[in-house]
């Protein structure tokens, strides 16, 4: 009995504490979501203005209260993660003068979880210094798998000559969302695309890395390397990302090197990598080279069904 | 008499923490696809080239298709299983719409008894990749296996009965898909809202098909849970308020019964107390959940999930 009074209680205090972050929560999506959604699109335009070239906004974007640093840093990050080449250095002053770097830490060390990853990815948006470098460097080998891709990102935007052994001292395999975070900073020119001393690595992460890069930027003239890591690497990831990326750029797989690899996959993995090059195009001649008479069946079959054969089969019925 | 009393108390508590635990885990689950799917935009290559064909075969018409067409993920494509013989119309109106050009139905013979006949298929330009099937309607997994046949990818998504998919669900799924890594694996559950499966194409072809005890041929390793929220009902408001009243019925009765005849206050004070709570929860991660944030909705699937711990796991479609 005493243990269902106990019960009666804690259920309680639960239940209202629900509500109480319920209502918490329908406040910060309702009217003050409103507001902030104001704020930030007049920060956004002072913001592209200024990496426009127009300096004279950069003494009048002012954000003084917290609300208002948020506000700045969210449209600091929206603008600089959709803009090409733009010099985070005419930041500085704003960064600065409105002590953006010391709110962003002090959010970062005092949210958890997935709140504290989207602090750190907001702050690889913005110039900082050495100190707070060292700060988020802690962050890399964190168990929160977005925590520790947010503090990566942001370290290697920060300190892009350290970016490639950073990456090679990680402790942990890249997943492909992963890399796709770093090619995004590629993308807005913070990173060199320098993909063949990362094609040439030993190290799996730059490999995948190099790999990413060839793919993302549709680079034919890495198909050399490409072949070297087929034939070299005993790594299963990196072999599959290579021979993935090939049929990406739409080149022959014929080399005996290659056909090597595919036949010593196990069979399910040759017969999803059948599919997958039906899939990309590749037709049944270049399929016979690669596939036993067997497996070529269902390549076959998926083949004749696409369109661009059926064109042909309908002309010959008829 | 204090037996009973512990036994209800651990009951409540026993359900109030596998209830408060599910709406953690989805809150997580939501928070991580929010953080990470904008990187991804729609592009299997951020996913690992993982591939995903979504198959149906229960009311399909043209606007549960044009919904399962609006997925920007590149590597998805929409396999419809239908007899032209039951539904004529409806048929060839769905051909006509989406100008779909007939093609010899041509299966990859990986499974048994498979007999189309006919086989469309979208222009690639008009529209993302749609195909439908005409196959004699003879059982619900016969038209399931007929799909199967001739999808194109590697993963394979049957829709569950009255459902549609949250928007970004067939990214969600890629991307729990290709976290797996090396991590073979047989199905992924997604408990979320509205139950339903991801099923591995050679799993389906090892079970020599779909069937009702496909699930139950897999040990618990091979089996991975996501809480991120893929399908949901799309059954009227009323449907769902009757089959909540009856499943909370189900779950509460039994206490309310027992405090009654025990004439104990606390215990249906407690089992309302619970039952409140769990309104209370479900109002509040309903907010994470889809984008009509019907609570009643996430309450349901917290009772089925609390059910199901004593069923067993069955593929019923």
């Amino acid at each position: 009995m005493n243990l269902l009074y106990i019960y009666i209680i804690v259920i309680s205090v639960a239940s209202v504490a629900v509500i109480v972050i319920t209502i918490a929560s329908t406040i910060a999506g309702g009217a003050k979501h409103n507001r902030m959604l104001k704020l930030k699109a007049s920060y956004i335009r002072q913001v592209v203005s200024l990496l426009q070239g127009e300096e004279q906004y950069a003494a009048r974007i002012v954000a003084t209260t917290p609300t208002q640093r948020r506000a700045l840093c969210e449209a600091i990050y929206l603008v600089m993660s959709h803009t090409y080449g733009a010099n985070s250095v005419r930041l500085k002053r704003t960064v600065e003068e409105n002590h953006l770097e010391e709110f962003m830490l002090n959010r970062i060390s005092t949210s958890s979880g997935y709140r504290r990853a989207q602090w750190l990815m907001t702050m690889s948006s913005i110039p900082i210094s050495l100190n707070s470098i060292e700060y988020i460097e802690k962050y890399i080998n964190s168990s929160n798998h977005a925590i520790r891709i947010a503090a990566l990102t942001t370290f290697v935007a920060a300190n892009p000559q350290m970016a490639i052994r950073r990456i090679a001292s990680l402790e942990y395999r890249l997943m492909p969302i992963d890399l796709a975070h770093i090619i995004a900073l590629l993308r807005r020119g913070i990173l060199p695309i320098a993909y063949e001393p990362l094609l040439a690595s030993r190290n799996p992460n730059l490999c995948l890395l190099g790999i990413t890069i060839v793919r993302n930027f549709g680079i034919d003239m890495a198909d050399k390397q490409l072949h070297n890591i087929i034939s070299e690497s005993n790594d299963k990831t990196v072999l599959r990302e290579a021979i993935l990326t090939l049929a990406a750029l739409g080149r022959p797989l014929g080399r005996i090197k290659i056909r090597e690899r595919i036949r010593a996959m196990s069979h399910h993995e040759r017969k999803a990598f059948c599919r997958h090059l039906a899939t990309e195009g590749y037709s049944t001649q270049a399929l016979r080279t690669l596939f036993s008479e067997r497996e070529m069946h269902y390549a076959e079959a998926l083949i004749k069904s696409y369109k661009r054969e059926l064109g042909c089969q309908q002309y010959t019925q008829s | 008499m204090s037996a009973i009393y512990t036994i209800i108390t651990a009951t409540l508590l026993l359900a109030t923490i596998l209830i408060s635990l599910r709406t953690a885990l989805i809150i997580k689950a939501v928070r991580h696809r929010k953080f990470f799917i904008d990187e991804a935009a729609g592009c299997c290559e951020s996913l690992g080239f993982v591939g995903c064909s979504v198959i149906c075969h229960t009311e399909v018409d043209m606007d549960l298709i044009n919904h399962l067409l609006q997925s920007e993920y590149d590597r998805h494509e929409v396999v419809a299983a239908l007899d032209s013989r039951l539904a004529p119309e409806e048929f060839y109106s769905i051909v006509e719409h989406f100008g779909m050009i007939s093609v010899n139905p041509t299966t990859s013979n990986e499974l048994k008894g498979i007999q189309l006949r006919a086989l469309y298929r979208s222009r690639q330009r008009c529209y993302k990749r749609f195909v439908l099937i005409d196959a004699a309607s003879t059982s619900p997994y016969d038209a399931l296996n007929c799909a199967t046949a001739v999808a194109s990818f590697d993963y394979i998504l049957p829709l569950p009965r009255n459902s549609r998919l949250h928007p970004y669900a067939i990214e969600s799924a890629a991307m729990v898909i290709s976290e797996q890594g090396d991590r073979g694996f047989d199905f992924i559950r997604c408990t979320a809202d509205k139950e339903c499966y991801i099923l591995r194409r050679e799993y389906i072809i090892q079970q020599d098909g779909f069937s009702a005890s496909i699930l139950g041929g897999t040990p618990r390793r091979n089996i991975i849970s996501t809480a991120i929220p893929i399908a949901y009902s799309s059954e009227s408001n009323k449907t769902i308020r009757r089959r909540l009243a009856l499943y909370a019925l189900g779950a509460l009765g039994p206490f309310i019964v027992a405090g009654a005849f025990l004439a104990s206050a606390p215990i249906i004070i407690a089992t309302l107390l619970t039952a409140a709570f769990v309104a209370l929860l479900a109002r509040y991660s309903s907010q994470y959940i889809g984008t009509e944030k019907c609570s009643e909705r996430v309450m349901l699937c917290y009772i089925r999930n609390l059910f199901d711990i004593f069923c067993l796991r069955k593929f019923t479609f």
